[in-house]
């Protein structure tokens, strides 16, 4: 077996390792079922409105395919379709609530201590951007009987099926359906702006373009108890009612911006440019800021610039522009459009990958920002749904960036689920336990179990437990709950054992994924490739998303976070103590994490 | 070292010191029969060292030295040298019997070499047992594995996964070794542990290992033997309705000692033994059409979905000893004299005495059966094979294998079903009905294909 990229002994070689990966998964990883998308409904000639902007639906970003990564078009494959098989008869097997409570549940709060709880929440911020597989049927559910002894709330657990995107059900022994994804596929903000015209008229005021928000600064309530009117209602808390304001607020300030410059643009053009310049903001913070953050190896430093920026730098790219079309050289961005072997959606192992919820905190402290004093301390199921709205009237904003950004993440890694989650009440009554739900999804779906997932990506499979993981005390109760049998770990449990390389925030097996899907959410995208330009932007707006980055849009909205982020190099990294830091010095836990020497479970 | 010799006088027997091979004699059994036992592998065959003797046709040589010694000092007892320790080498059938009749009372089954081996990965075992534990031992294994009953009780559920097991190996069309293998451990785990331990090759693994550490004899407890207790234990706990773990609750028997650490010798037996025997039994059908013809027509007039008809393929079932007296997996077996015996011959010898009865050369033993060196099945299911305490690959007597029946009948389940559905292809074996079969057969390189019936 060659080295694994990490294991090059150069960073150049490890940069060269890495590109050549990337341009063999995107020649070996990227598959579709038939019946995806439609093939007919939609014109072929594109409206004026769908070519200058993105479309609520999410339609016509391909101008050939007017479907492709549309709002309901079905979820693609990084593993071949005939590796896709679902095992119902192991669909329980091994159980996956005694996975939950044997190698996942938390039983000490282990943090991640390269990324705050601010980074927890951007991520599921951007999940909500990019997939949902829907509510599913509540007469449709998957039973699980609890074991003797367990104190789970509801015996047999239930937890809906996956609905098939084209009827049908999930049948023994064959590939795994089509799912639909609810979202639009695409990285267009539709978390803030919502899927879809219906859900987008309720966000939007239809005056300057602007979304609503309340004269206090605040998102305006919903119907849904607890719940903010914004684009993605589901999964509610106050990490992602946090960043769902502040980005709905930058929308506004962007459209102000424009309307100032160009008087003459209407509301739906004022609102269209809006939605461009702040997902395409977003999308450049998640490359450049959160990933450097979460994957803090040099070479991750240098290849995330390199998909926004290119080879030769922002500093180049700024005073000079693009050098002709080279992806290497100039980034992504800007570049050419190129869906690669499949036309773009995102993926069900897309989806499984980014199964992190080891990232987030069960118990919580909140300071004021005033005074740095505690003002209180929260158990996770009291700031989420229901009592989500009503928890964050009760601070100030500032006080809770404060709070989310001074605290850590917790570490991708077995034993540290929260447990909050493994036992929550949702706005609708369910109750469910996400750890068992994690395993049972990927199962249900077809997702390969580690092993035979690993082999897709040409990874070696693990023959022992000591070989997925060098933590011997797990290796051996994997060993125990999996009777023996490498091969049947599951993806969810082999990714949380891992060790992953030097400086990640997650497992290597993950970031296969993550390399191939990450830049092709850009390359496949034509408002980041061919049509980033000032035309379609205007002037005001390209240069909003070149100029700005996390800090410069939370001290716009937020100025008095200054003293806590002025002098943070890293937003997504634990912010300082509130007067700690020495002038010109980044606080402990920042220079710990620089090191990497934190965040080591193994 | 000057050998004291006691003459005794017992009613009715005259005391004799067993004859004495030279030393030259000795070293040359050593060279030919003895040491390439310890090379190949004495508790894990290696596959290297096994092909080197196969080329050098080292059994054939051992055969002959033997057969020499045998025809100048025997039939009765006498001595020869192991390397240092001065043996008695044991050929007639009424000497065989004598000995492991007599065991474990009389001659133990744990001489130096086998305790310093299988001390690593079975401490606990049955088979290194001496009294009292092994009476207890024994009374727990026989009732577990059904010892001497027509049909185990369980043979139903083990029929499922026999042809379950089978068609899977049917599917890949060339039985090699590692294939077979594969599929009786697999089927080994079923069987014994339960359903739930099928995918479990964690704990095959590292019973192979410690068996391999076991061929250095060092005479200890392997280190990872904890680990394997420990892998067998997550079936013990919770036992699988319908697998041997489950008749462990109302087995008799004292067992001194985890109860895990007596399931390990039928894990390998079931999962390494068996399958080599039987790919040496295919590859002896592929070559032997009229026979292979004779056990297709036993076969196909059976009921293979009922377990008794599955017992009674006696024409299957000697084509299996067959294989296992062609090419025993058990080369030889020795055993330690407790006290001073006296031999029914008449030839006495002192406590502390190693016994060696070697399979190799009994079940060829020209002089004394006619069909040795050729594939005889029927002598099994009309004659009186059966009967014969010279062949030994189940040992006989008070310590004959407890799992006999039990492992044929999984053996008769799994050819049958490949049978009745396949005919058989040989893939270079070399053997031929038409001349004697060769010594050795290595079961690492034979495959055999399968063919549409």
């Amino acid at each position: 077996m060659s080295l694994q990229w990490y294991e090059n002994p150069s960073l150049l070689l490890q940069l060269k390792s890495l590109s050549d990966e990337r341009k063999d998964l995107r020649e070996k990883n990227l598959f579709e079922a038939t019946d995806i998308r439609p093939e007919n409904g939609l014109s072929k000639e594109a409206p004026d409105e769908a070519v200058r902007a993105r479309t609520p639906e999410g339609t016509y970003d391909d101008l050939g395919c007017p479907w492709m990564g549309a709002r309901g078009t079905g979820f693609g494959r990084n593993v071949p379709i005939e590796k896709t098989i679902v095992n119902k008869k192991r669909l329980l097997d091994p159980d996956p609530r005694v996975i939950s409570r044997t190698l996942m549940a938390r039983d000490t709060f282990k943090p991640a201590g390269i990324l705050n709880a601010l980074g927890a929440a951007w991520l599921q911020f951007e999940n909500h951007n990019w997939f949902f597989h829907g509510d599913g049927d509540p007469t449709k559910v998957i039973k699980i009987p609890l074991k003797e002894g367990d104190d789970f709330p509801q015996n047999p657990m239930e937890i809906r099926e996956t609905i098939p995107m084209n009827g049908g059900e999930i049948e023994d022994g064959k590939p795994a359906p089509v799912f639909a994804n609810v979202e639009t596929h695409w990285w267009d903000g539709s978390q803030i702006y919502g899927s879809g015209s219906e859900k987008q008229k309720q966000i939007r005021t239809f005056v300057d373009g602007k979304i609503k928000v309340d004269e206090d600064g605040r998102l305006p309530k919903s119907d849904v108890p607890g719940v903010d009117l914004t684009g993605m209602m589901e999964n509610w808390w106050f990490g992602p009612g946090l960043l769902h304001t502040l980005f709905a607020r930058e929308h506004n300030s962007v459209v102000t911006e424009l309307k100032k410059e160009y008087p003459h643009l209407n509301d739906q053009r004022l609102y269209e440019l809006g939605v461009l310049v702040v997902s395409a903001l977003i999308a450049k913070i998640h490359t450049v800021e959160w990933t450097t953050t979460v994957l803090r190896h040099p070479a991750l430093q240098i290849g995330m610039n390199a998909n926004w920026y290119g080879a030769l730098g922002e500093t180049f790219k700024d005073k000079i522009g693009r050098v002709g079309d080279s992806e290497a050289l100039s980034g992504i961005v800007g570049s050419s459009t190129d869906h690669h072997s499949a036309p773009f959606s995102l993926t069900e192992e897309f989806v499984s990958v980014y199964r992190m919820h080891p990232l987030i905190p069960d118990d919580w402290d909140f300071y004021s920002l005033e005074s740095g004093d505690l003002k209180r301390t929260a158990y996770f199921t009291e700031i989420q749904g229901r009592h989500t709205r009503e928890f964050m009237d009760s601070l100030e904003m500032g006080d809770m960036w404060y709070s989310i950004g001074k605290a850590s993440a917790g570490a991708v890694c077995l034993h540290n689920y929260p447990n909050s989650l493994r036992n929550l009440t949702r706005i609708d009554g369910q109750v469910t336990d996400l750890a068992t739900l994690d395993i049972v999804r990927d199962r249900e779906r077809g997702v390969p179990r580690y092993n035979d997932f690993r082999e897709a990506l040409r990874m070696p499979r693990r023959k022992t437990f000591d070989e997925i993981t060098p933590n011997k005390q797990w290796a051996r109760e994997i060993a125990d709950i999996y009777k023996g049998d490498v091969d049947a770990v599951d993806l969810q449990i082999g990714m949380q054992a891992e060790m992953p390389p030097k400086g990640f925030g997650f497992s290597d097996t993950a970031f296969r994924i993550f390399i191939l899907m990450a830049s092709r959410r850009l390359k496949s995208d034509r408002f980041f490739t061919k049509d980033f330009r000032p035309e379609v932007y205007t002037k005001v707006g390209f240069d909003w998303v070149n100029n700005n980055g996390m800090k410069d849009v939370l001290l716009r909205h937020y100025p008095e976070l200054e003293p806590v982020i002025g002098d943070a190099e890293r937003v997504f990294a634990p912010w300082a103590e509130l007067g700690a830091p020495v002038p010109g010095k980044a606080n402990p836990i920042v220079r710990l994490a620089d090191t990497v020497k934190a965040y080591m479970p193994w | 070292m000057v050998r004291i010799v006691r003459f005794r006088q017992l009613a009715g027997h005259v005391m004799t010191q067993p004859p004495q091979a030279s030393a030259l004699e000795s070293i040359q059994f050593t060279a030919t029969a003895a040491a390439p036992n310890a090379i190949t592998g004495l508790f894990s065959r290696k596959e290297g060292p096994v092909r080197v003797a196969n080329l050098l046709d080292v059994d054939r040589r051992g055969f002959d030295t033997i057969r020499g010694l045998v025809r100048k000092y025997g039939p009765g007892p006498f001595y020869v040298r192991v390397a240092a320790a001065n043996s008695i080498l044991v050929t007639d059938p009424e000497d065989i019997k004598f000995v492991l009749d007599g065991s474990p009372e009389k001659f133990a089954s744990n001489p130096g070499k086998k305790q310093a081996g299988m001390v690593v990965f079975q401490p606990d075992a049955l088979t290194l047992s001496r009294q009292p534990e092994w009476a207890g031992r024994r009374s727990f294994a026989e009732h577990v594995l059904a010892t001497g009953k027509p049909l185990h009780p369980l043979a139903g559920r083990f029929l499922e996964f026999a042809y379950d097991e089978a068609d899977q190996l049917a599917a890949k069309g060339t039985i090699t070794w590692d294939a077979i293998n594969e599929s009786f451990q697999r089927l080994t785990r079923r069987v014994v542990l339960g359903e739930s331990a099928a995918g479990d090759k964690q704990l095959t693994g590292v019973l192979a290992s410690l068996m391999a550490e076991a061929n250095g004899t060092p005479g200890k407890v392997g280190e990872q033997y904890p680990e394997l207790l420990h892998c067998i234990a997550r079936y013990t706990k919770e036992p699988e309705a319908g697998s041997l773990v489950a008749l462990i609750a109302d087995a008799p028997g004292k067992i001194y000692g985890p109860i895990e650490g007596q399931l390990i010798h039928w894990l390998f037996a079931m999962g390494d033994t068996l399958p080599a025997n039987l790919l040496s039994t295919l590859a002896l059908l592929a070559t032997h059409p009229v026979k292979l013809t004779l056990v297709k027509e036993e076969i196909a007039a059976a009921d293979l979905s009922d377990p008794q008809s599955v017992a009674k393929l006696d024409y299957l079932a000697g084509c299996i000893y067959e294989a296992m007296r062609l090419w025993p997996t058990t080369p030889m077996l020795a055993r330690v004299a407790l006290e001073d015996v006296t031999f029914p011959g008449g030839a006495t010898v002192p406590a502390g005495t190693e016994i060696v009865i070697h399979n190799i050369f009994n079940h060829r033993n020209g002089d004394r059966i006619d069909y040795a060196n050729r594939f005889a099945p029927d002598e099994w299911s009309k004659g009186d094979a059966g009967k014969d305490w010279g062949f030994n690959f189940f040992s006989h007597g008070p310590q004959g294998c407890p799992g006999a029946g039990l492992s044929i009948f999984l053996g008769q389940a799994v050819l049958a079903r490949l049978l009745q559905n396949h005919g058989l292809e040989d893939q270079g074996s070399g053997l031929h009905p038409g001349t004697p079969l060769p010594y050795a057969q290595n079961y690492f390189t034979t495959s055999v294909g399968l063919s549409p019936a």
